[in-house]
């Protein structure tokens, strides 16, 4: 349902929406005649701008206030002589059952009300053969007030409502009477929107209109809305949805997956709306995409995410990655072999939805508000996945697209992630702790969560103490890239017995996850432990609720268990823990 | 205040400021007919957020009638 205008923007809408009209010199394609049973001649301007908004090429000219019933019933007419291209069939309940409100009993009201339906059947069929190719859409105005009002049992005889209700949904019907019958349902955004906010008495007993200047505004955007449907005018297949503050609250890489809100109250109850919106629009067949600037293998981790409504497989691809998002778009649409008018943008970051309405201008931008509790209704209502039925089809075609995304997908960007990597440039540079990087390593050791194998929350005196012994090996590691210096973001300690060096402490930074440090920081350690005399490399790891993505870590590189959660590799010349190709592993003996 | 008035009659009616004069009324602009007259009213309304009572649409036939009675309203 589309919100109401303001004062500025219903002026600014009547305003552009008159000039459209003065300007049209009969090129500009459709027109649309409007025939009500009430006084709509000031909707001409709301609806051209309507139509423009949603771009759809027509004009409303013709009005025919209360002479709908000859109009249409005099094949001689000017309707039939102006050849519109759509009807916009626009009777009031209270129009259409006058006799009920002005003498009230004496009348079936709803036999009156089956006769009113049986007579816009007829109407809309004389239109549908009078008008080859036209659209007749219907915008039953429902009824402010109902017939004896006055009557307050909902089950007494004769009841007004009942003749309204019945009128009503026997103009919901008249849908089924084809394909070139669009039927727009008033009763629901009246309902939404209140009287109140629609209606005017003083317009209703100086010009006989049933609707204000901002009802005037709501019927141009639903009919204009409507016809986009009908027509697939600027229809999204495809949403790309940003990660972090768009589908759940936090910064991932910052707060960890288990850090961010997503849950079932307060705030992270509005992220989780907001994707069961988005959900919903998966399932109605619009392909939902991943579009973020994050480390993948992090941000991704938030999808085991317990109150995680949208599950990694729902997205038909992802763009994860630190590229720039109108190049994301550009290889999403590449991927999906859609163009990118196929694509909506859905990002809490204002300066990212500006960059793509320059950089992509075909790409339907959704304006998101900053409050997240706003947000879950503007993706339930955006006029880009409207359609006017949900087929079976639909519902399958995510399906079907995420196969063949799949496969694309094992191939292509397994590829283009480490083309990514490689394309950082990246150096590890590992150092000594030393007194000048003392506090940094202590300040590692209390706060690393994730990355982190044992999580021995060691001391500046435990570390000073280490420094000292000779059988202790303390070293930091910077990373760098062609992004800039993250500093020192992880550390390693290691004890070494004879023959035998024991990891004490393993941990990363969460900045540099995923990018194959840990591999590069592995090397080093196992170098430098065979360079002290070392022949086997004891590693332990301790689970705690934060560092299960790291419970792999020694199997994954070839360590054996020599007991629960102790791991043994032995050391040998030529077979050492390899460091990765793509990163440039500098060492300083001291600093 | 006149001249905001005109400004937003030609505005609205898509004409040059020229064509509406300071003193014109109704009866001696063509074409401020009833539609066009209900149209200038919301139009006031929503630009200066007053309220105009029915009877006083009915009063409100000339430009200087206009300004009186958004002067009564407060708006200056």
């Amino acid at each position: 349902m589309p919100e109401l205008p303001t004062a500025p923007e219903l002026l600014e809408r009547r305003r552009r929406g008159a000039a459209l009209v003065r300007d049209d010199d009969g090129s500009a394609g459709a027109r649309v005649a409007v025939l009500s049973t009430y006084n709509l001649d000031l909707l001409p301007p709301f609806l051209a701008e309507a139509l423009d908004r949603h771009a759809v090429p027509a004009l409303a000219r013709l009005t025919g206030f209360g002479q709908l019933a000859r109009l249409v019933a005099d094949p001689a007419s000017e309707l039939y002589e102006a050849e519109p291209q759509t009807v916009l069939l626009a009777p009031a309940v209270e129009d259409l059952l006058l006799p009920l409100y002005e003498q009230g009993a004496g009348v079936d009201g709803v036999t009156l009300a089956d006769e009113r339906v049986d007579e816009l059947v007829g109407q809309i069929e004389t239109l549908l053969g009078g008008l080859p190719g036209a659209t007749v859409v219907v915008a039953l105005l429902p009824a402010r007030r109902a017939p004896r009002e006055r009557v307050l049992s909902a089950v007494a005889s004769g009841r007004g409502q009942d003749a309204v209700a019945r009128l009503e949904q026997g103009a919901r019907e008249l849908g089924r009477l084809g394909p070139r019958v669009v039927v727009i349902d008033l009763a629901w955004a009246v309902r939404e929107h209140g009287w109140t906010a629609l209606w005017d008495s003083r317009m209703w007993f100086l010009g006989r209109m049933r609707l204000n200047a901002a009802g005037h505004a709501l019927l141009a955007d639903l009919v204009a809305g409507h016809l986009a449907a009908a027509r697939g005018v600027r229809r999204a297949k495809v949403v790309a949805v940003d990660l972090d503050d768009t589908l759940w609250g936090g910064v991932v890489g910052e707060v960890g997956a288990s850090g961010i809100e997503i849950g079932r109250e307060g705030v992270g109850l509005a992220f989780r709306e907001l994707q069961r919106e988005l959900l919903v629009l998966h399932q109605g067949g619009v392909l939902l995409a991943m579009c973020s600037k994050n480390d993948p293998e992090y941000a991704l981790a938030a999808f085991d995410h317990p109150d995680m409504l949208l599950r990694r497989e729902d997205f038909v691809a992802e763009r994860v990655n630190w590229e720039d998002k109108a190049s994301n778009m550009r290889a999403l649409a590449d991927e999906l072999n859609l163009g990118l008018d196929a694509f909506a943008f859905l990002d809490d970051n204002a300066r990212e939805r500006e960059w793509i309405r320059q950089a992509l201008p075909e790409v339907m931008v959704l304006e998101l508000p900053d409050d997240p509790a706003r947000r879950p209704d503007i993706v339930a209502r955006a006029p880009c996945f409207q359609a006017l039925t949900v087929t079976q089809d639909d519902r399958h075609r995510a399906e079907s697209y995420r196969a063949q995304a799949e496969r694309r997908r094992t191939r292509g960007t397994a590829r283009s992630f480490d083309d990514y990597l490689v394309s950082l440039e990246q150096r590890v540079c590992v150092e000594p702790v030393v007194e000048r990087t003392l506090q940094r390593a202590v300040q590692l050791c209390q706060r690393t969560n994730q990355f982190n194998l044992l999580t021995r929350r060691h001391t500046a005196a435990d570390l000073e103490r280490m420094l000292a012994d000779p059988a202790h090996d303390v070293i930091g590691v910077m990373v760098a890239d062609r992004f800039g210096d993250s500093g020192m973001t992880g550390l390693a300690i290691v004890a070494r017995d004879g023959d035998q060096a024991e990891i004490d402490t393993l941990l990363l930074s969460c900045r540099v996850l995923g990018r194959h440090v840990e591999d590069a920081l592995l090397s080093v350690v196992a170098r430098r432990a065979w360079d002290g005399g070392a022949r086997r490399l004891i590693g332990r790891y301790a689970s705690t609720d934060r560092n299960g993505q790291v419970a792999k870590f020694f199997p994954d590189r070839g360590f054996a268990e020599v007991s629960e959660g102790v791991w043994r590799l032995d050391l040998k010349a030529g077979s050492m823990p390899p460091a990765p190709d793509h990163i440039l592993i500098e060492e300083a003996t001291h600093a | 205040m006149r001249d905001r008035i005109r400004e937003l009659m030609a505005g609205l009616w898509g004409v040059p400021l020229e064509l509406i004069p300071p003193d014109a009324t109704t009866e001696t602009l063509e074409g401020w007919e009833s539609l066009r007259h209900l149209e200038l009213m919301l139009e006031l309304e929503l630009t200066f957020g007053v309220r105009i009572a029915v009877d006083e649409v009915a009063e409100l036939r000339s430009i200087d009638a206009i300004e009186d009675a958004l002067g009564a309203h407060g708006v200056v």
